[in-house]
Protein backbone atom coordinates (compact mmCIF):
# COMPACT_ATOMS: atom_id res chain seq x y z
CA UNK A 1 0.00 0.00 0.00
CA UNK A 2 1.08 3.73 -0.96
CA UNK A 3 2.25 5.64 2.35
CA UNK A 4 2.35 9.31 1.13
CA UNK A 5 5.74 11.68 1.78
CA UNK A 6 5.84 13.07 5.21
CA UNK A 7 5.64 16.41 3.26
CA UNK A 8 1.65 15.61 2.50
CA UNK A 9 0.06 17.99 5.04
CA UNK A 10 -2.68 15.75 5.84
CA UNK A 11 0.65 14.00 8.20
CA UNK A 12 0.80 17.25 10.27
CA UNK A 13 -2.77 17.85 10.42
CA UNK A 14 -2.59 14.45 12.56
CA UNK A 15 0.59 15.14 14.05
CA UNK A 16 -1.26 18.86 15.11
CA UNK A 17 -4.40 17.16 16.62
CA UNK A 18 -6.29 19.12 13.65
CA UNK A 19 -8.04 15.76 11.77
CA UNK A 20 -8.74 12.98 14.77
CA UNK A 21 -10.11 10.06 13.42
CA UNK A 22 -10.67 7.27 15.09
CA UNK A 23 -8.02 5.45 14.42
CA UNK A 24 -8.22 1.34 15.61
CA UNK A 25 -5.08 0.10 16.28
CA UNK A 26 -3.17 0.33 19.32
CA UNK A 27 -0.03 1.29 18.19
CA UNK A 28 -1.43 4.38 15.93
CA UNK A 29 -3.32 5.27 19.31
CA UNK A 30 -0.84 5.15 21.35
CA UNK A 31 1.72 6.81 18.98
CA UNK A 32 -0.62 9.23 17.99
CA UNK A 33 -1.03 10.23 21.80
CA UNK A 34 2.22 10.20 22.51
CA UNK A 35 3.03 12.41 20.02
CA UNK A 36 0.66 14.84 21.05
CA UNK A 37 1.93 15.17 24.48
CA UNK A 38 5.26 15.70 23.05
CA UNK A 39 4.01 18.70 20.51
CA UNK A 40 2.45 20.04 23.91
CA UNK A 41 5.80 20.22 25.77
CA UNK A 42 7.61 21.50 22.07
CA UNK A 43 5.63 23.13 19.81
CA UNK A 44 8.59 24.22 17.35
CA UNK A 45 8.29 23.86 13.18
CA UNK A 46 11.25 21.63 13.64
CA UNK A 47 9.39 19.20 16.04
CA UNK A 48 6.35 19.20 14.59
CA UNK A 49 8.47 18.10 11.14
CA UNK A 50 10.39 15.43 13.56
CA UNK A 51 7.21 13.89 14.92
CA UNK A 52 5.36 14.01 11.42
CA UNK A 53 8.04 11.80 10.38
CA UNK A 54 8.06 9.77 13.48
CA UNK A 55 3.96 8.98 12.27
CA UNK A 56 5.00 8.51 8.81
CA UNK A 57 7.53 5.83 9.46
CA UNK A 58 5.41 3.95 11.89
CA UNK A 59 2.94 3.48 8.72
CA UNK A 60 5.69 2.60 6.78
CA UNK A 61 6.98 0.05 8.00
CA UNK A 62 3.38 -1.17 8.97
CA UNK A 63 1.65 -1.03 5.25
CA UNK A 64 1.37 -4.31 4.87
CA UNK A 65 -0.62 -4.76 7.97
CA UNK A 66 -4.67 -4.75 7.23
CA UNK A 67 -5.47 -2.90 10.40
CA UNK A 68 -2.84 -0.48 9.97
CA UNK A 69 -3.79 0.20 6.61
CA UNK A 70 -7.58 0.86 7.34
CA UNK A 71 -6.00 3.28 9.72
CA UNK A 72 -4.45 4.81 6.73
CA UNK A 73 -7.50 4.59 4.52
CA UNK A 74 -8.63 7.39 7.65
CA UNK A 75 -6.32 9.76 7.20
CA UNK A 76 -5.81 9.37 3.24
CA UNK A 77 -9.19 7.91 2.02
CA UNK B 1 -5.95 -22.20 26.84
CA UNK B 2 -5.33 -25.43 28.14
CA UNK B 3 -2.56 -26.49 30.80
CA UNK B 4 -0.56 -23.34 31.65
CA UNK B 5 0.91 -24.30 35.22
CA UNK B 6 3.44 -26.44 35.55
CA UNK B 7 5.44 -28.32 38.17
CA UNK B 8 8.97 -27.33 37.69
CA UNK B 9 9.90 -31.38 36.49
CA UNK B 10 7.57 -30.72 33.50
CA UNK B 11 8.64 -27.13 32.20
CA UNK B 12 12.34 -28.96 32.71
CA UNK B 13 11.19 -31.11 30.38
CA UNK B 14 9.58 -28.55 27.80
CA UNK B 15 12.86 -27.19 28.06
CA UNK B 16 14.70 -30.41 27.56
CA UNK B 17 12.62 -30.65 24.27
CA UNK B 18 13.55 -27.73 23.15
CA UNK B 19 10.74 -25.15 23.45
CA UNK B 20 10.58 -21.54 23.35
CA UNK B 21 8.76 -20.81 26.73
CA UNK B 22 7.58 -17.44 28.22
CA UNK B 23 7.60 -18.50 32.22
CA UNK B 24 6.17 -16.63 35.03
CA UNK B 25 6.86 -17.59 38.57
CA UNK B 26 8.34 -17.88 42.15
CA UNK B 27 12.47 -17.22 42.33
CA UNK B 28 12.91 -20.80 43.96
CA UNK B 29 11.50 -22.48 40.46
CA UNK B 30 12.72 -20.51 38.07
CA UNK B 31 16.38 -21.07 39.89
CA UNK B 32 16.26 -24.91 39.01
CA UNK B 33 15.53 -24.71 35.48
CA UNK B 34 18.70 -25.74 33.03
CA UNK B 35 19.60 -23.60 30.08
CA UNK B 36 17.05 -23.01 27.09
CA UNK B 37 15.45 -21.06 25.11
CA UNK B 38 13.30 -19.39 27.57
CA UNK B 39 13.09 -16.51 29.91
CA UNK B 40 11.23 -15.22 32.94
CA UNK B 41 9.95 -13.64 35.89
CA UNK B 42 9.33 -13.60 39.07
CA UNK B 43 5.65 -13.62 40.20
CA UNK B 44 3.44 -15.64 42.84
CA UNK B 45 0.10 -14.10 41.24
CA UNK B 46 -1.83 -15.68 38.45
CA UNK B 47 -5.32 -15.60 36.13
CA UNK B 48 -5.84 -19.04 35.16
CA UNK B 49 -8.73 -21.73 33.96
CA UNK B 50 -9.78 -22.09 36.91
CA UNK B 51 -9.49 -18.18 38.33
CA UNK B 52 -7.10 -16.17 40.05
CA UNK B 53 -5.05 -18.11 42.36
CA UNK B 54 -1.31 -17.64 44.10
CA UNK B 55 1.11 -20.37 43.82
CA UNK B 56 4.52 -20.96 44.38
CA UNK B 57 4.33 -24.53 43.83
CA UNK B 58 3.58 -23.97 39.93
CA UNK B 59 5.46 -22.16 36.96
CA UNK B 60 3.15 -20.30 34.34
CA UNK B 61 4.27 -21.20 30.82
CA UNK B 62 3.58 -19.56 27.78
CA UNK B 63 4.64 -21.91 24.71
CA UNK B 64 6.07 -19.97 21.39
CA UNK B 65 4.34 -21.80 18.58
CA UNK B 66 6.50 -24.04 16.25
CA UNK B 67 6.02 -21.90 13.20
CA UNK B 68 8.15 -19.23 14.72
CA UNK B 69 11.15 -18.78 12.80
CA UNK B 70 13.81 -17.63 15.44
CA UNK B 71 14.07 -16.46 18.74
CA UNK B 72 16.91 -14.55 20.41
CA UNK B 73 17.08 -13.56 24.30
CA UNK B 74 18.85 -10.47 25.02
CA UNK B 75 19.60 -8.58 28.38
CA UNK B 76 19.60 -5.17 28.94
CA UNK B 77 20.44 -2.41 31.28
CA UNK B 78 19.79 0.87 32.03
CA UNK B 79 22.02 2.09 29.46
CA UNK B 80 21.14 -0.16 26.59
CA UNK B 81 17.40 -0.18 26.85
CA UNK B 82 17.16 2.53 24.69
CA UNK B 83 17.82 0.03 21.73
CA UNK B 84 14.68 -2.33 22.57
CA UNK B 85 12.68 -0.96 20.28
CA UNK B 86 15.11 -0.78 17.25
CA UNK B 87 16.60 -4.34 17.59
CA UNK B 88 13.16 -5.84 17.45
CA UNK B 89 12.44 -7.86 14.00
CA UNK B 90 11.31 -6.42 11.51
CA UNK B 91 8.93 -9.02 11.19
CA UNK B 92 7.56 -10.20 14.59
CA UNK B 93 7.52 -9.24 18.21
CA UNK B 94 9.69 -9.10 21.38
CA UNK B 95 8.46 -9.78 25.05
CA UNK B 96 10.19 -7.75 27.81
CA UNK B 97 10.11 -8.37 31.51
CA UNK B 98 11.99 -6.16 34.03
CA UNK B 99 12.41 -5.94 37.70
CA UNK B 100 10.47 -3.51 39.28
CA UNK B 101 11.66 -0.67 40.95
CA UNK B 102 14.69 -1.53 38.92
CA UNK B 103 16.65 1.82 37.18
CA UNK B 104 15.54 -0.18 34.36
CA UNK B 105 11.98 -0.19 35.13
CA UNK B 106 12.00 3.45 36.09
CA UNK B 107 14.17 4.60 33.02
CA UNK B 108 12.12 2.22 30.72
CA UNK B 109 8.52 4.31 32.39
CA UNK B 110 9.89 7.05 31.73
CA UNK B 111 11.49 7.48 28.79
CA UNK B 112 10.49 4.42 26.71
CA UNK B 113 8.44 6.82 24.23
CA UNK B 114 11.59 8.88 23.52
CA UNK B 115 13.52 5.53 22.65
CA UNK B 116 14.42 5.16 18.71
CA UNK B 117 11.85 2.98 16.69
CA UNK B 118 9.04 3.79 20.06
CA UNK B 119 6.21 1.39 18.82
CA UNK B 120 6.92 0.94 15.47
CA UNK B 121 7.22 -3.00 16.19
CA UNK B 122 5.10 -4.86 18.35
CA UNK B 123 6.86 -4.87 22.06
CA UNK B 124 4.51 -6.86 24.73
CA UNK B 125 5.89 -7.85 28.49
CA UNK B 126 5.10 -7.23 32.17
CA UNK B 127 6.80 -6.31 35.37
CA UNK B 128 8.20 -9.02 37.57
CA UNK B 129 7.30 -8.80 41.27
CA UNK B 130 7.51 -10.76 44.22
CA UNK B 131 4.59 -12.04 46.97
CA UNK B 132 2.88 -9.09 48.53
CA UNK B 133 3.48 -11.08 52.18
CA UNK B 134 7.40 -10.01 51.48
CA UNK B 135 6.54 -6.07 50.70
CA UNK B 136 9.58 -4.29 51.90
CA UNK B 137 12.34 -7.24 51.70
CA UNK B 138 11.22 -9.20 48.56
CA UNK B 139 12.90 -8.91 45.24
CA UNK B 140 11.63 -9.07 41.57
CA UNK B 141 13.91 -10.82 39.71
CA UNK B 142 14.06 -11.89 35.61
CA UNK B 143 15.77 -14.96 34.46
CA UNK B 144 17.19 -15.42 30.97
CA UNK B 145 17.38 -18.88 29.97
CA UNK B 146 20.99 -18.22 28.24
CA UNK B 147 22.76 -18.92 30.92
CA UNK B 148 20.85 -19.12 32.42
CA UNK B 149 20.65 -15.68 34.50
CA UNK B 150 18.99 -14.29 37.05
CA UNK B 151 18.88 -10.80 37.40
CA UNK B 152 17.58 -8.01 39.97
CA UNK B 153 18.52 -4.99 37.47
CA UNK B 154 17.93 -4.88 33.87
CA UNK B 155 15.15 -6.38 31.33
CA UNK B 156 15.31 -9.55 29.67
CA UNK B 157 14.11 -9.76 26.19
CA UNK B 158 13.06 -12.50 23.61
CA UNK B 159 13.16 -11.27 20.04
CA UNK B 160 10.94 -13.39 17.93
CA UNK B 161 10.96 -13.45 14.41
CA UNK B 162 7.53 -14.41 12.65
CA UNK B 163 7.22 -16.09 9.06
CA UNK B 164 5.51 -13.90 6.57
CA UNK B 165 1.84 -14.70 6.59
CA UNK B 166 1.68 -14.14 10.70
CA UNK B 167 1.78 -11.24 12.41
CA UNK B 168 1.31 -10.18 16.03
CA UNK B 169 -1.06 -8.31 17.60
CA UNK B 170 -1.40 -6.12 20.63
CA UNK B 171 -4.23 -5.67 22.65
CA UNK B 172 -5.52 -3.98 25.90
CA UNK B 173 -8.55 -4.57 28.16
CA UNK B 174 -8.94 -1.51 30.26
CA UNK B 175 -12.07 -1.85 32.29
CA UNK B 176 -11.72 1.99 33.83
CA UNK B 177 -12.81 4.58 31.36
CA UNK B 178 -12.54 8.30 32.29
CA UNK B 179 -15.13 9.42 34.71
CA UNK B 180 -16.86 12.74 34.95
CA UNK B 181 -14.84 15.32 37.13
CA UNK B 182 -12.14 17.87 36.93
CA UNK B 183 -9.36 17.48 34.08
CA UNK B 184 -5.92 16.65 35.70
CA UNK B 185 -2.68 17.89 34.26
CA UNK B 186 1.08 17.95 35.42
CA UNK B 187 3.42 20.39 35.01
CA UNK B 188 6.60 17.92 34.76
CA UNK B 189 7.11 13.65 34.18
CA UNK B 190 6.99 11.53 36.77
CA UNK B 191 6.67 8.81 39.41
CA UNK B 192 5.15 11.32 41.90
CA UNK B 193 3.90 15.02 41.80
CA UNK B 194 2.77 17.26 44.52
CA UNK B 195 1.18 20.21 42.55
CA UNK B 196 -0.96 19.33 39.79
CA UNK B 197 -3.29 21.76 37.99
CA UNK B 198 -6.79 21.10 38.63
CA UNK B 199 -8.96 22.38 35.21
CA UNK B 200 -5.44 24.41 35.16
CA UNK B 201 -5.47 26.09 38.65
CA UNK B 202 -2.47 25.31 40.64
CA UNK B 203 -3.32 22.59 43.47
CA UNK B 204 -1.56 20.64 45.71
CA UNK B 205 -2.67 17.07 44.36
CA UNK B 206 -2.91 15.46 47.80
CA UNK B 207 -5.30 17.98 49.59
CA UNK B 208 -7.50 17.96 46.40
CA UNK B 209 -7.70 14.02 46.77
CA UNK B 210 -8.54 14.32 50.38
CA UNK B 211 -10.89 16.91 49.79
CA UNK B 212 -12.42 14.85 46.69
CA UNK B 213 -12.15 12.03 48.89
CA UNK B 214 -11.52 10.24 45.54
CA UNK B 215 -10.91 6.32 46.06
CA UNK B 216 -6.92 5.69 45.16
CA UNK B 217 -7.61 1.82 44.30
CA UNK B 218 -9.15 3.78 40.96
CA UNK B 219 -6.42 4.85 38.09
CA UNK B 220 -6.20 8.63 36.83
CA UNK B 221 -6.99 7.77 33.15
CA UNK B 222 -4.97 9.87 29.77
CA UNK B 223 -7.07 9.20 26.79
CA UNK B 224 -4.42 8.37 24.07
CA UNK B 225 -6.16 8.86 20.67
CA UNK B 226 -9.24 6.71 21.85
CA UNK B 227 -6.45 4.22 23.88
CA UNK B 228 -7.13 4.23 27.81
CA UNK B 229 -4.45 4.56 29.50
CA UNK B 230 -4.22 4.64 33.49
CA UNK B 231 -1.93 5.82 36.08
CA UNK B 232 -2.46 3.95 39.51
CA UNK B 233 -2.04 5.48 43.05
CA UNK B 234 0.62 4.21 45.16
CA UNK B 235 -0.35 4.67 48.98
CA UNK B 236 1.19 7.09 51.07
CA UNK B 237 0.98 10.47 52.70
CA UNK B 238 0.22 12.39 49.81
CA UNK B 239 0.28 15.80 51.21
CA UNK B 240 3.47 16.00 52.73
CA UNK B 241 5.76 13.75 50.12
CA UNK B 242 3.43 14.00 47.36
CA UNK B 243 1.35 11.79 45.45
CA UNK B 244 3.27 8.37 44.20
CA UNK B 245 2.28 6.33 41.31
CA UNK B 246 2.98 2.97 40.08
CA UNK B 247 4.05 4.78 36.12
CA UNK B 248 4.93 8.17 35.74
CA UNK B 249 2.23 11.08 35.00
CA UNK B 250 3.48 12.86 31.64
CA UNK B 251 3.04 16.73 31.15
CA UNK B 252 1.19 17.44 28.14
CA UNK B 253 -1.77 14.84 29.22
CA UNK B 254 -4.94 15.39 30.48
CA UNK B 255 -6.22 12.93 32.75
CA UNK B 256 -9.04 12.37 34.96
CA UNK B 257 -10.37 10.10 37.98
CA UNK B 258 -11.69 6.73 36.76
CA UNK B 259 -15.17 6.07 36.58
CA UNK B 260 -16.45 3.25 39.70
CA UNK B 261 -16.83 -0.34 37.98
CA UNK B 262 -19.71 -2.30 39.46
CA UNK B 263 -18.81 -5.54 37.90
CA UNK B 264 -15.05 -5.73 37.28
CA UNK B 265 -15.66 -9.47 36.01
CA UNK B 266 -18.33 -8.75 34.18
CA UNK B 267 -16.72 -5.69 32.43
CA UNK B 268 -13.70 -7.85 31.27
CA UNK B 269 -16.05 -10.62 29.64
CA UNK B 270 -17.97 -7.78 27.77
CA UNK B 271 -14.64 -6.12 26.57
CA UNK B 272 -12.70 -9.45 25.62
CA UNK B 273 -12.73 -8.92 21.64
CA UNK B 274 -14.72 -11.77 19.78
CA UNK B 275 -12.77 -15.13 18.80
CA UNK B 276 -9.66 -14.26 19.27
CA UNK B 277 -8.94 -16.90 22.52
CA UNK B 278 -7.29 -19.04 20.71
CA UNK B 279 -4.83 -16.70 18.88
CA UNK B 280 -3.77 -14.84 22.16
CA UNK B 281 -0.22 -16.12 22.67
CA UNK B 282 0.35 -14.37 25.88
CA UNK B 283 -1.31 -12.26 28.72
CA UNK B 284 -0.79 -10.89 31.86
CA UNK B 285 -3.06 -8.98 33.88
CA UNK B 286 -2.81 -6.06 36.67
CA UNK B 287 -1.65 -7.00 40.25
CA UNK B 288 -4.19 -4.10 41.44
CA UNK B 289 -6.73 -5.80 39.17
CA UNK B 290 -6.11 -9.33 41.19
CA UNK B 291 -6.40 -7.45 44.36
CA UNK B 292 -8.64 -4.71 44.02
CA UNK B 293 -10.95 -6.49 41.76
CA UNK B 294 -11.06 -9.59 43.89
CA UNK B 295 -10.11 -11.68 41.25
CA UNK B 296 -8.65 -14.94 43.29
CA UNK B 297 -11.02 -17.39 42.55
CA UNK B 298 -12.44 -15.66 39.65
CA UNK B 299 -11.96 -16.10 35.28
CA UNK B 300 -11.44 -13.13 33.34
CA UNK B 301 -11.55 -15.83 30.26
CA UNK B 302 -7.62 -14.70 29.50
CA UNK B 303 -5.40 -16.46 32.25
CA UNK B 304 -1.49 -15.26 32.84
CA UNK B 305 0.85 -13.48 35.18
CA UNK B 306 -0.53 -10.69 37.66
CA UNK B 307 1.74 -8.14 37.39
CA UNK B 308 4.16 -5.19 38.95
CA UNK B 309 2.75 -3.68 35.49
CA UNK B 310 1.91 -4.21 31.79
CA UNK B 311 4.09 -3.12 29.00
CA UNK B 312 1.85 -2.67 25.56
CA UNK B 313 4.56 -0.74 23.68
CA UNK B 314 4.87 1.05 26.60
CA UNK B 315 4.50 0.84 30.53
CA UNK B 316 0.68 0.71 31.91
CA UNK B 317 -1.05 0.00 34.54
CA UNK B 318 -4.11 -1.32 35.87
CA UNK B 319 -4.33 -3.60 32.18
CA UNK B 320 -4.84 -6.57 31.13
CA UNK B 321 -2.62 -7.34 28.28
CA UNK B 322 -2.56 -9.61 25.76
CA UNK B 323 -0.49 -10.69 22.15
CA UNK B 324 -2.38 -12.81 19.47
CA UNK B 325 -0.92 -13.91 16.43
CA UNK B 326 -3.30 -13.43 13.07
CA UNK B 327 -2.94 -15.68 10.08
CA UNK B 328 -2.63 -13.15 7.74
CA UNK B 329 -3.85 -15.83 4.34
CA UNK B 330 -7.14 -16.10 6.93
CA UNK B 331 -7.74 -12.31 7.14
CA UNK B 332 -6.98 -11.14 3.51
Amino acid sequence: MNVPPASDPRWSDIVSGKEMPDFGFLAVRILVGTIGRKLAKDQSGANLEKCTRELREFFAQNADLPPVQEDLKKIFG
Amino acid sequence: MGQVMYSVEEVKQLIAQGRKLLLAGDEKLLRQLPPGDWIGGTIPYFMTDEGGTCSREKIYVSELPSYVLKTEITIYDEETIPKVYSDTPDHGFSVIIIPAKSNTHLSFALNAPNYEGFAIHPLVGWISGFHLDDLGRGKAMVFSGAGPEALAEGAVVMHVTLPRNKVADIGIINIFEQGEGDNITFGSDGFSAKATYINGRKRNLGEYISEKHLDKRLPLVADYCGAMINTSFQEGDDREEGVRFYAPVFSGLRYRHAKPVEDPVGRFAALMPADVGDQILFSCNCILNYLYCELEGKQTEITGPATFGEIAYQLLNQTMVYLRIVDLSFER
